[in-house]
């Protein structure tokens, strides 16, 4: 809703008229001739397009997954310790 | 869910095919606008931008939530030319040869589509005062142009 319709053409006339006169000219061109095969073209790109975002979609999945296991079993496991020695130092001097 | 996806790819399939024939003339007519191409000649770059932009749109048809198709491709359309403009800088014997790839970006999305002031500045990233001088400037290029082509269907040689 424009309360004030005088404000929102800020330079009636002379480029206004010219705008419009550009327009007219766009709107008369010619339509070119679209190709026959136009839309079986963007079909199967788009399908492409489709199948290509669903396998990086996967892809991240399978990803994200393998890192959240390799955290489990990370945290679980606890790698860095090392494993409790299982011989004693042989003890000399008795 | 298996079993219905091929009838729903083949629903938008075919929601997708009648979109275009309806839309494909006047989208081709902007790209070569755009392009710079010649109307009454084969335009393969005007071709390659419209498939790309109709591709993504389809790419996305399910998830249009409301959004009107022809907008869609329309704003992937410029989104597209803006990114590749520089290949457009040489002029091809279409109407608009004497205006830079950005001035014809200006005059198709505000004259040929009727884009408004506002949304054109969002879409291309620039302030609205941008588009209105290169919007004039354009036109004012056009005016230039015009006496040299006011005979109807005689374009380029």
């Amino acid at each position: 809703m424009n309360l004030y319709p005088e404000a929102a053409v800020p330079d009636p006339g002379v480029p206004d008229r010219k705008e419009a006169e550009a327009r007219r000219m766009l709107a008369g061109l010619p339509l070119p001739p679209v190709p026959p095969d136009l839309a079986a073209r963007a079909l199967a790109r788009g399908r492409r397009l489709r199948a290509h975002r669903r396998l990086r979609r996967r892809l991240g999945w399978l990803l994200a997954l393998l890192a959240v296991a390799a955290l489990t079993w990370t945290a679980a496991a606890q790698p860095w310790v090392p494993p409790p020695s299982r011989t004693t130092p042989p003890v000399e001097g008795w | 869910m298996r079993e219905r996806r091929p009838v729903q790819q083949r629903r938008h399939a075919r929601e997708f095919e009648s979109f275009v024939a309806g839309a494909a003339g006047r989208l081709f007519r902007a790209a070569t606008l755009l392009t710079g191409e010649p109307a009454a000649h084969p335009a393969p770059a005007a071709e390659e931008l419209l498939i790309h932009a109709l591709a993504r749109t389809y790419a996305d048809w399910d998830r249009l939530r409301g959004e009107d198709p022809y907008e869609r491709t329309r704003r992937e359309l410029a989104d597209r030319f803006a990114r590749t403009a520089r290949r457009h800088r040489r002029p091809r014997g279409g109407p608009l040869d004497r205006l830079t790839p950005q001035e014809r970006l200006v005059l198709v999305l505000r004259l040929h589509e009727g884009v408004a002031e506002e949304q054109t500045a969002a879409q291309l990233g620039l302030p609205a005062e941008r588009i209105r001088a290169l919007c004039r400037h354009a036109v004012a290029a056009l005016r230039s142009h015009r006496p040299v082509r006011r005979v109807r269907g005689g374009g380029a040689p």
